[in-house]
């Protein structure tokens, strides 16, 4: 644990980048804070799971520090219902002593880490990094596929027939055929629906349709 | 003679007056012939003068005159005789001798003279005598007014005398007073003495002369009429009343005269009084015997009379109620009314008298008691006009009456009781002669020995034991020559054959002179008593033996009188001769030195008397030994009220020792329990030490880091420094806790707040609580007294009974798990923790030894924490139970005595 790997990895990045602590040790949860706070994250401290979902999640990557016994519920429930309430935030958790059966369901559950009190700080800075970092990159993916929806919806309807035979691949006049409408008309939707989806080429509009999960049925 | 008597020939024999004129007429010419013949000389003129002079006499002028007409028809006929009877008639007026003529009418002249002459003075002499007659009637009927009047004098004198009236007259102006003889005998005076109106004055009653000097004065100034009363105060001392009434009449002097009459109405007066005096003893005899009397018209249906005390006998009103017989019927009750008026109908029906008890209820709500009796009276028509009575208040007397009854019939019932009592009363009463013969017995005797009262006379001595007879007789004739109540017991033969001991108690009743006339006697069975003074004896022997074996010396000890009784094994115990009286002194030289303060302060208490005595305390024996006794003591009263403490004293030596050897095991169980307990929370102390330990690792990574940055920040820095401190003690702590219930040591009781062991427990399971999924809450009551205790004692049960409830509640599924510790004050004050679970509760077959040794539910358990937690908290004064919840689980639940009723 030396002072340059620990700035060589502090996930100091982004200012707006917010850490959850929910621990129902208060000592645990100042201190952890504390760590966090002293690489310039921001944190928000929370006593039990139920505060914590009393608020609103920031428009900001974020991760969750989870004590994997709470009292009232347990951290792996709790895991179960942020989900369920389609709450995507990366979860670490920390675990006392014994606790091996419930860290491995834990991480098939998609924890990010398993850290076992007490813990290097390193080893915790490193998974917060790690899950502030897959949050940023979900956030990012989320967003753009959110800009082809859009583009998609501003489709007519025979553009969006148009392009769905475009990502199947087949030529204008098999489109023209299956619409029952002249080869050029069909070129003139193709044309409009290509500038629409900011399309470069055909592969890049397959992308698109990936993205969104419009997948063509495999001939 | 009267004077119509005088005057009747007139009247009456006028034809008789002029026959007796013809037949003198007659008789003269007879005479004359006669006469002529007899003398020769002519005599006819006399004759006939007195014939004339005949009839005017007898007859009066007329009869004279028509003799004077016949005398000159005759003296004619004879001076000229007629040749015959024709003839004479026939010349009676013409054939006139001429020389006779002259002589015819001297004669008529004389003859009519005398006639007139005759009759005028026949008729004064007539006259005469009728005047004569009436002077001699006026003088007859003077003399009888006379005498008429004298007979009315001596009448009215009579009359005044009877009466006592006196009459009076008054001339006003001359002041002349004229008095009858009975006026004077009124006033008292003398017949000589002149009245004057100053005389009546004067004798008038000195309190009535104003008022009679008023009356005269009044009278003889207005002339006004007067009749009043005064009283007279007679020369001998005497009162009379006298009534005085005057009339105004104009007197012969031209003024006002009085005419009037004094009445002597003394005795009038007298009477009045005595009527009104017998009238008031009547009214009054009424009102004290409550009768009062009344007259009831049958015809009209109405009272005509009702005398006062009628009124107030029925509280009516004298004014209004007078005749109507409703009001009366009103007061009647109802249950009554129609009874009285029947009997009043039937009284008027038979014409017979009635006599009626009724009620009447007055306006105040008495009710009175009426006596009323009636008679009839009939009028002309023989049906019954009035009936008469009385009404006599017999309230009283019903009362009394009633009282007398009441107490005759329980004068009766009394004798009844008594005869009652005496049979029945489950002694034998008997009674005997002077001599000791006995004359009576009750049936309870009778029929307990089964012989006849006869029988008894002379048997009596047989019905006695064959042992006891003896000796019965000596006594009986002792207790006769004493003379002074006596007892004896012996045994008395049952009908049946069967003896039974008796008290027998005699009394001897004295006559006038002092004699013996009886002997009064009971014979009480005391078989029953004898036989428990047997069995008392035989217990007190009994008991003597169990003090022994069971090394209890018994004692008695009367604060009052400072009497003290002790048992012989309480002198064994003391180690001394039973011989000895015990005091104080010889106890406390054999209690040990350290508890001498002990004892002699439960004396005190004692000597107070304020409570009953269990305590402990030590014997010092003079060979070294030390011997434990326990003490307990109950305080009463006796009859005489006076406290007495009655007590034992164990000794308890070995009992101690056992015990001792017991609480020593205990102890070591406790610990044993403890630790296999700390062992089976390892998870949850490493959990407790761990987590500061963790905080202290971040709070120093977090240290360094804030010194290491560009800009050093030295606040954040301190802050996490401070963290490292304060988790660290908590981890020091947890350990301190988890070695002090770790250790063996010797308990070790102090002052403790209940609430704070109650926090430090929770310290240690908290994690436990956690991992196994429990909810937990504590509910604890501020300001709890502190309780003399052993803390890590207290811990464990408290821990033991947690973890219980987490177990109990690892099973169930479904249903949040939920742990609850509570504290607070009961109604005895007295600190009570409470640890309830949602679990599955007490099976009913386990309730009654759950607190047993090695009984366990748990599959690894060794079955003792409950046990020893018992142990634990009865050590400590306190008690420890379990119950199910009204819903799902159980509830443990320990009270401790706070210290300060330790104290106490």
């Amino acid at each position: 644990m030396t002072g340059s790997s620990r700035s060589q990895r502090d996930p100091a990045a982004a200012p707006e980048h917010v850490v959850f602590i929910v621990d129902d040790d208060v000592a645990m949860r100042e201190t952890l804070g504390s760590l966090f706070r002293s690489v310039g994250l921001r944190v928000e401290l929370f006593g039990s799971a139920r505060e914590f979902a009393q608020i609103k999640m920031p428009n900001a990557a974020s991760c969750l520090v989870l004590d994997i016994r709470l009292p009232g519920v347990s951290g792996l429930d709790f895991q179960a219902e942020l989900a369920e309430a389609g709450i995507r935030v990366p979860i670490i958790f920390m675990t006392g002593h014994g606790d091996i059966p419930m860290s491995v369901q834990a991480m098939k559950a998609g924890a990010i880490d398993f850290l076992a009190k007490p813990f290097r700080d390193q080893e915790m800075l490193d998974a917060v990094a790690r899950a502030l970092d897959r949050d940023q990159k979900r956030r990012d993916s989320e967003m753009a596929i959110a800009e082809i929806q859009v583009r998609l919806d501003s489709l007519t309807s025979r553009e969006r027939e148009v392009m769905a035979f475009v990502v199947e691949g087949l030529m204008n006049k098999q489109a023209a055929a299956k619409l029952g409408v002249s080869e050029i008309t069909v070129k003139v939707h193709r044309a409009n629906m290509m500038r629409k989806m900011r399309a470069r080429s055909v592969v890049d509009l397959v992308g698109m349709a990936d993205a969104l999960g419009i997948r063509r049925p495999k001939a | 003679m009267t004077r119509s008597d005088v005057s009747r020939p007139w009247s009456t024999s006028f034809a008789t007056a002029f026959a007796l004129s013809v037949s003198s007429v007659g008789a003269a010419i007879i005479a004359a012939e006669f006469l002529t013949r007899l003398l020769n000389a002519e005599a006819i003129v006399s004759s006939l003068l007195c014939a004339v002079i005949f009839g005017a006499w007898f007859g009066g002028l007329g009869p004279a005159l028509l003799a004077v007409v016949l005398g000159v028809l005759a003296f004619h006929c004879y001076l000229a005789p007629p040749s015959s009877a024709s003839l004479w008639k026939h010349d009676l007026f013409v054939t006139t001798v001429p020389g006779e003529v002259p002589r015819q009418v001297l004669f008529f002249i004389t003859a009519t003279v005398v006639a007139i002459v005759i009759s005028a003075q026949r008729k004064t002499a007539n006259d005469l005598q009728r005047s004569g007659n009436d002077l001699l009637v006026a003088i007859e009927d003077q003399a009888r007014t006379e005498a008429a009047l004298r007979r009315s004098e001596t009448y009215l004198n009579a009359a005044q005398k009877l009466s006592a009236t006196g009459s009076f007259c008054w001339d006003v102006k001359s002041g002349d007073l004229v008095w009858t003889d009975e006026t004077f005998r009124i006033f008292g005076c003398d017949r000589t003495t002149e009245p004057t109106i100053a005389s009546i004055v004067q004798r008038t009653h000195p309190e009535d002369r104003a008022a009679v000097q008023r009356i005269i004065d009044r009278a003889s100034r207005d002339g006004e009429e007067f009749d009043f009363e005064h009283r007279l105060q007679m020369p001998d001392g005497t009162v009379k009343y006298v009534r005085a009434v005057a009339q105004a009449e104009k007197g012969a002097s031209g003024g006002v005269e009085f005419v009037g009459a004094v009445t002597d109405v003394t005795a009038a007066r007298e009477t009045e009084q005595k009527l009104r005096r017998s009238e008031t003893y009547l009214a009054e005899a009424q009102r004290l015997s409550r009768t009062s009397s009344w007259a009831w018209d049958a015809r009209l249906e109405e009272f005509v009379y009702r005398s006062q005390e009628v009124y107030n006998l029925f509280g009516l009103d004298p004014k209004s109620d007078t005749v109507s017989p409703q009001p009366f019927y009103d007061r009647i009750l109802p249950g009554d009314r129609e009874r009285v008026i029947e009997r009043v109908h039937q009284a008027v029906r038979g014409k017979a008298d009635f006599e009626v008890d009724f009620r009447i209820a007055l306006p105040g709500g008495s009710i009175r008691h009426i006596h009323s009796v009636g008679h009839p009276f009939l009028g002309e028509d023989g049906e019954v006009e009035q009936l008469v009575g009385t009404h006599v208040d017999v309230t009283e007397q019903y009362l009394a009456k009633e009282k007398l009854q009441t107490a005759f019939d329980e004068i009766k019932r009394s004798e009844d009781r008594l005869r009652l009592v005496v049979d029945t009363i489950p002694a034998l009463v008997w009674r005997s002669t002077p001599e000791g013969i006995p004359d009576f017995l009750n049936q309870t005797a009778l029929d307990y020995t089964g012989l006849a009262l006869d029988q008894a006379e002379t048997g009596w001595p047989r019905a006695f034991h064959p042992e006891d007879k003896k000796g019965m007789l000596q006594k009986w004739s002792a207790i006769r020559a004493s003379g002074t109540p006596g007892e004896l017991e012996a045994r008395l033969r049952r009908y049946d054959g069967e003896y039974r001991w008796f008290l027998f108690r005699a009394v001897p009743l004295r006559d006038e002179s002092g004699d013996i006339a009886k002997w009064y006697g009971s014979s009480t069975d005391i078989e029953d008593r004898k036989r428990a003074e047997e069995q008392l004896r035989r217990s007190e022997s009994k008991l003597i033996e169990a003090q022994r074996v069971s090394q209890t010396g018994s004692f008695f000890w009367n604060i009052s009188t400072g009497e003290r009784v002790g048992s012989e094994e309480l002198f064994r115990i003391l180690g001394y001769d039973p011989s000895h009286v015990l005091t104080f002194k010889m106890i406390l030289e054999r209690v040990h030195p350290e508890d001498r303060a002990l004892v002699a302060q439960a004396r005190e208490r004692a000597l107070r008397g304020c409570q009953d005595l269990d305590y402990e305390h030590r014997f010092l024996m003079p060979d070294g030994s030390v011997k434990f006794a326990r003490v307990v003591a109950h305080v009463g009263r006796n009859r005489a009220g006076e406290l007495e403490y009655v007590g034992a004293v164990v000794d308890v030596t070995e009992t101690k020792r056992a015990e001792e050897k017991l609480q020593k095991a205990q102890m070591e169980l406790a610990h044993v329990t403890r630790v296999t307990m700390l062992g089976e929370m390892t998870a949850s102390i490493s959990h407790e030490v761990n987590q500061p330990l963790a905080a202290v690792v971040n709070a120093a990574s977090a240290c360094l880091r804030w010194l290491d940055g560009a800009t050093p920040n030295l606040d954040e820095a301190r802050r996490a420094a401070e963290w490292i401190i304060k988790e660290g003690n908590r981890a020091a702590e947890v350990i301190r806790r988890v070695r002090n219930l770790a250790k063996n040591a010797e308990p070790q009781k102090e002052l403790l707040d209940i609430n704070g062991i109650i926090d430090e427990v929770i310290g240690l399971v908290q994690r436990e609580l956690t991992t196994r999924q429990v909810g937990w809450r504590l509910e604890l009551a501020p300001a709890l007294p502190v309780v003399l205790a052993d803390r890590v004692q207290l811990q464990q049960v408290i821990i033991n009974l947690v973890m219980n409830g987490v177990e109990a509640m690892q099973p169930i599924v479904g249903r949040a798990h939920e742990l609850v510790i509570r504290s607070y004050q009961d109604e005895a004050r007295r600190v009570v923790v409470d640890v309830t679970d949602s679990g599955v509760g007490i099976a009913a077959d386990s309730a009654d030894r759950l607190f047993n040794a090695f009984f366990t539910t748990k599959s690894g358990g060794m079955g003792m924490g409950l046990s020893i937690c018992r142990s634990i908290i009865e050590a400590h004064g306190g008690r420890l139970a379990a119950a199910n919840n009204a819903g799902p689980g159980a509830r443990f639940q320990f009270t401790l005595p706070t210290y300060q009723e330790e104290a106490a």
